[in-house]
């Protein structure tokens, strides 16, 4: 029993460490492992723009930038570490739910330098769940729902979609029980709200 | 229960080594490697929208421009985006689609539609959400310069 600790805690402190190392490393890793395609796929015949979109302007659509607290954008560092928990901690919960799970026996949770992946399989699908860094944000990409960004919320220490106002867990507490066919409990994990 | 962890973790080990290989499938190949609609129109038309999404930082924007006649109608769009294979793919269908359209029909568009003609997979769908974005912001701004114009024409 002792020694199973030993190597579980082992496996979470090598996932720790990729994942320092990854941060380090952010901007020119996370592009490959976020995405499919690689940066070099950008087509240069449909990139010139404007002079007056001028690269360090982000541009929002005009729905995000109606939501409140637009302007508290969390530093990067505790962007990373907030991050870095919420991932984690998901990870670590998906993993419990598919392991008790008897017909999920397909099923796969993957995660890596910011990029958590859940294969239910057929028929259900997969959720990808990942860091993005540039807009200090978490992605999410649900196979029924399909995609959302969610922010930082400071104050209740939650990731909210400002488009309908719901947060990342409430999404996942009403989405995965369909799929795991168990009652589900996100409230475990970090950084969550669950109304 | 101890045995049930380190044999999981035996399957784990004994896995063969999966590697991602970039599938995609014909129909975004396809637009990616004749896109539809390149180009802009002009922007300070009061028939023309503009609409513009996306953070460079992230490597995407899409800009997105549609041209409306006096019925409604949409008679030409545009786009020009900066980003990868399933971003130019999922505009450059866009286009396709809002073309002949009315504004209203227009906005009906669904990211999910985007995303199944295309077959994209999980990580790509937000290319198809970004492509409904750019269409939402570009009628935005068309309904915002025709509000404009009638209070300008009033109060002339």
């Amino acid at each position: 029993m002792q020694c199973c600790r030993n190597i579980i805690n082992i496996r979470r402190i090598s996932r720790l460490a990729q994942a320092r190392t990854a941060s380090t490393f952010s901007s020119s890793r996370k592009i490959n492992s976020n995405m499919y395609c690689p940066s070099s796929r950008i087509s240069m015949a449909t990139c010139i723009f404007d002079q007056s979109s001028s690269t360090s302007k982000i541009f929002h659509s005009k729905k995000l930038s109606t939501a409140p607290n637009e302007n508290e954008f969390i530093d990067s560092l505790t962007f990373e570490r907030v991050c870095e928990e919420t991932l984690e901690s998901l990870s670590e919960y998906f993993e419990e739910l598919v392991e008790n799970s008897q017909h999920l026996n397909t099923a796969d949770v993957a995660y890596s330098s910011g990029v958590l992946t859940v294969t239910f399989g057929p028929p259900y699908g997969t959720y990808v769940i990942n860091r993005q860094s540039p807009n200090r944000q978490i992605w999410l990409s649900s196979p029924t729902s399909g995609p959302k960004r969610y922010d930082y919320v400071t104050e209740g220490n939650y990731w909210i979609y400002k488009h309908d106002g719901n947060s990342l867990h409430q999404l996942l507490q009403e989405e995965i029980p369909k799929i795991v066919k168990t009652k589900v409990d996100f409230t475990k994990c970090l950084h969550s709200l669950v109304s | 229960m101890a045995l049930n962890a380190s044999s999981k973790l035996l399957k784990v080990v004994q896995q063969p080594l999966k590697i991602a290989v970039a599938a995609y499938h014909p129909n975004v190949i396809d637009h990616y490697e004749n896109p539809r609609n390149v180009g802009s129109l002009d922007k300070s038309d009061k028939n023309v929208g503009t609409g513009l999404v996306g953070a460079p930082a992230c490597g995407d924007v899409m800009k997105l421009q549609i041209k409306v006649d006096d019925n409604g109608k949409i008679i030409d769009a545009k786009f020009k985006t900066f980003g990868c294979g399933s971003a130019i793919a999922s505009s450059s269908l866009a286009t396709e689609w809002v073309k002949g359209k009315t504004i209203d029909q227009a906005s009906q568009l669904k990211n999910t539609d985007i995303a199944k003609e295309l077959s994209l997979p999980p990580v790509k769908l937000h290319c198809s959400m970004l492509a409904e974005d750019a269409i939402k912001a570009a009628l935005s701004d068309y309904k915002i310069k025709q509000q404009k114009d009638q209070k300008a024409e009033a109060q002339g």
